[in-house]
């Protein structure tokens, strides 16, 4: 019994850094430019398919398609903050805005139902010899993909990480994010970071997309889950934090995977959601209080 | 205790940083008040305390026989202290009636007299013309007295005014001039933030000067143009070392 | 005319409209008609909070269902009528929408629409994981009782319709009503600015929580008029996220906050949905792929929806200038 814990709270442990992965794109976006994303779950949908198809058509090896997708996804990103969001968010700078969390409202609902119309409802799923195996560490099982997913999410955040605090355009990022007028009067083009942070979160989206995918069958649907425990990590990591999000990441893997042993499956999703509620209740800005108020 | 506001050694830290250290004064009814000082002088942050926006580190804030200090914004709004923002916030979508209408709805019981309160104030501020444009069309000169009018349609006993004058030119300054002067005989107190000195030596009765968040003068303008401590924080002088 | 005048012609207008549905032979027509003008009342219901309160609800087929789950099993198990089963949902949608809304509405806009969006997903899983009581995924079943108009049923297909109409006239005049009402001014102006609201003495969190909770008790009535004309109710139809944003994309793209958008969005989209449906063979998914993409042209060419659009048209084409027709 201990042994089936043990196993959980590892699994909850490697899924969660993968999690964290997904919500950081999100958590950069509205920490630079406090906008809610709302097709976040669809953009990773289309990037697990991106992977599903190099590794069907093109035969790349799914970790090698890896690099691929995040390319994929940051030219994505730069287009649609540079030709679709970019007039939105200008109009809307002095007040909330409402009218971004619409247009990608709008944007999560065409990507899903247009890739259901494009690849079909099925399920998918990522063929590789790799994906079977499994090694075993202190006792305990893993996958290849759940090891990797775990590794190189872990990477990607820390790379994240060291890239805001320590390289120029990083610092032009996070200062755009504190104060608009300031930024711009230090002569940062506040357009062009923009669009690169929109692209950079799709860019790490598009990772944590071809990483899930050979884990996780997908459909065109298969983003609205992910996608709503994204806000929900986002949330409970204290919105706009990248350190949040991976904790935050953390947790709700353990929740989840440690709940399924007690709880039949769908009630892990209202676990998970009850939490979101209740930490909007009583902590919002977020768990860990990295967030002022 | 008699006067309207009375703001007892008021304190304000951001982190570290003191905004405001230390300041205390009173403003009695039916005055207009100038409170000056260099641009981070802590002005702003203290209008903040006052309307409820921020809360005070220390020291109290009196409002009309009333600790107002911990009280909301709205809170505040319904005792009668009302304010406007230094960068003019219409409610960009309604018109300029309707804008003002918001603010009337305080005191007026139904939405008929709101409106015809609404435009009385209107009248005041010389916006009656404008009553059906949209706000977000409005020229900055109108959007200043559109944010006066939204204030005094509260129906106030005191108004802080932030830099109601900043950026307009000398015709439209003396207009707004004009219609501060005639407030207190409607009963209204005036407290207001201006960097315009021939607005603020030409309406105040008297004049409290911040820096660096500590009050260093206060007096009638007279006197405040020759105080030396003013001088030198104006002139930008080692203001530093005396503060 | 006096705005007065003017909104009662629109009405009379809108009154003769619709009597000229009933003269349709085929009940067929009549039922799209009805169904049309439902997702119109709910347009309307969610503009309360959506468009006039400009805080965006993605989990509306939250109230929806309560509203239909909550007077069918009145219905079924106790023998209540739905017509006072419709004021229980009602009052039950409105407590939930207080319940979701309260911690909300003093952050950001975005956790209302996760907190929405978050909560209709619970309650869709909840209820597809009851057996005994809601029947689970599979529904309930409103007992057939054939012409019982005390019972809110009918054979006949006008029964329902007539309802229907009297119901969107409701919504109407409440969005006309709370429009000039004090309200109504504190919501627009919380919509535009929220720190100038509080300057003016506005209370935010209790106004945004009136409206989200009069938003919640009309729509859940349309819930039980949805389980009263259907004779059945399941999580996947009264309860889906595609019900939520149809709600939100009909009233967005008529045009939120005001009183005739939200009408017009349902009496364009469900048409335009059905015409969709037809020409692309019934694809799965080309319903929802246009409702995407209505609301992304909506917000990039126009936020204030094709309301706005007719409006600057009628407008150039010299006719007389109307002075705030919102």
């Amino acid at each position: 019994m201990i042994d089936v814990f043990a196993q959980a709270l590892a699994d909850g442990v490697a899924s969660g850094a993968l999690y964290g992965l997904i919500a950081l794109g999100l958590s950069l976006q509205f920490g630079v430019m406090k906008i809610i994303n709302f097709a976040h779950g669809s953009l990773l949908m289309v990037a697990m398919y991106i992977s599903l198809w190099a590794s069907r058509y093109l035969g790349a090896h799914s970790l090698v398609a890896v690099p691929l997708v995040a390319v994929v996804m940051f030219v994505l990103g730069f287009a649609i903050q540079r030709w679709l969001l970019e007039d939105i968010y200008r109009k809307e700078a002095t007040r909330e805005p409402m009218g971004i969390l619409i247009f990608t409202t709008g944007l999560w609902i065409f990507l899903d139902n247009l890739f259901l119309v494009i690849a079909g409802p099925d399920y998918q799923v990522i063929k590789g010899d790799w994906i079977g195996r499994t090694t075993s560490v202190g006792g305990l099982m893993f996958g290849y993909p759940q090891v990797a997913g775990f590794v190189f999410s872990t990477l990607t955040t820390v790379a994240l990480v060291v890239f805001l605090r320590h390289t120029r355009l990083g610092r032009n990022i996070r200062a755009a994010g504190q104060d608009r007028e300031a930024a711009s009067v230090l002569g940062i083009d506040s357009a062009r970071v923009y669009q690169v942070s929109f692209a950079i979160g799709l860019a790490v989206l598009g990772i944590a997309g071809a990483l899930l995918a050979p884990m996780y069958p997908v459909n065109p649907f298969v983003g609205d889950i992910f996608g709503l425990r994204a806000f929900v990590i986002v949330v409970l990591g204290g919105i706009g934090s990248i350190g949040g999000a991976f904790w935050g990441g953390i947790l709700v893997g353990v929740i989840e995977s440690v709940g399924a042993q007690l709880l039949p499956a769908t009630f892990s999703e209202i676990l998970i959601f009850g939490i979101f509620l209740a930490v909007l209740y009583f902590r919002p800005t977020g768990l860990f209080g990295l967030e002022k108020e | 205790m008699s006067a309207l506001l009375e703001v007892r050694r008021l304190a304000k830290q951001f982190g570290g940083l003191s905004a405001v250290e230390d300041v205390s004064f009173a403003v009695e009814t039916g005055e207009i008040v100038g409170l000056i000082g260099p641009n981070g002088a802590g002005k702003t942050t203290l209008f903040e305390m006052a309307s409820g926006f921020q809360r005070p580190t220390r020291g109290e804030i009196w409002f009309d026989g009333t600790r107002i200090d911990r009280l909301s914004t709205p809170a505040i709004c319904a005792r009668g202290l009302a304010r406007t923002f230094q960068i003019v916030r219409p409610f960009g979508d309604m018109t300029v009636l309707d804008n003002v209408i918001v603010g009337a709805f305080m005191r007026a019981p139904s939405p008929k007299m709101a409106r015809a309160h609404a435009a009385t104030i209107l009248a005041q501020v010389h916006l009656a013309g404008r009553c059906d444009q949209v706000a977000r069309t409005l020229t900055l000169a109108d959007r200043k007295r559109l944010e006066m009018a939204k204030a005094l349609a509260t129906g106030p006993k005191l108004v802080l005014l932030d830099e109601v004058m900043a950026g307009l030119t000398r015709v439209e300054t003396d207009e707004i001039m004009e219609i501060v002067r005639a407030l207190p005989r409607a009963g209204v107190t005036i407290l207001m933030v201006e960097h315009n000195m021939h607005a603020v030596m030409g309406l105040s009765d008297r004049v409290i000067v911040i820096h660096h968040g500590r009050k260093i003068g206060e007096g009638s303008p007279a006197q405040i143009a020759e105080n030396p401590a003013v001088v030198a924080a104006y002139l930008g002088g080692r203001d530093d070392a005396d503060a | 005319m006096t705005p007065l005048a003017r909104g009662g012609a629109v009405g009379a207008a809108l009154v003769a409209a619709m009597v000229v549905p009933l003269a349709t032979p085929s009940p067929y027509a009549l039922s799209i008609v009805t169904l049309t003008l439902l997702y119109g009342y709910l347009a309307l219901s969610w503009n309360i909070i959506g468009g006039i309160g400009g805080q965006l609800s993605l989990g509306h087929a939250a109230y929806f269902g309560i509203g239909g789950y909550a007077s069918t099993l009145l219905f079924v198990q106790f023998g209540v009528s739905p017509w006072f089963g419709m004021f229980a949902g009602a009052a039950l949608a409105a407590l939930a929408a207080a319940l979701i809304g309260y911690p909300c509405f003093r952050l950001r806009g975005a956790y209302f629409a996760l907190a929405t969006l978050a909560a209709a997903m619970i309650l869709k899983i909840a209820v597809e994981n009851s057996h005994g009581l809601l029947g689970g995924p599979r529904g309930l079943e409103v007992t057939l009782l054939r012409d019982a108009p005390l019972q809110f049923q009918h054979t006949r297909k006008e029964f329902y319709y007539a309802v229907v109409v009297v119901m969107l006239t409701i919504a109407l005049s409440i969005n006309y009503l709370l429009l000039r009402s004090r309200l109504g001014f504190h919501l627009v102006a919380i919509r535009n600015d929220q720190d100038a609201a509080l300057a003016l003495g506005i209370d935010i969190t209790r106004s945004k929580l009136a409206a989200a909770m009069l938003s919640a008790a009309l729509t859940a009535a349309g819930g039980t008029f949805y389980a009263q004309f259907v004779m059945f109710i399941s999580p996947d139809k009264v309860l889906s996220a595609n019900l939520s944003v149809q709600i939100a994309v009909m009233c967005i793209v008529g045009g939120r906050g005001t009183v005739f958008g939200p009408l017009l969005g349902a009496l364009l989209l469900l048409p335009a949905e059905e015409i969709a449906r037809r020409a692309l063979g019934g694809i799965v998914g080309a319903d929802m792929m246009l409702y995407g993409l209505l609301l992304m042209i909506v917000m990039r060419r126009e936020p204030r929806g094709v309301q706005r659009i007719l409006r600057d048209l009628w407008n150039r084409t010299g006719a007389p200038r109307s002075v705030n027709a919102g």
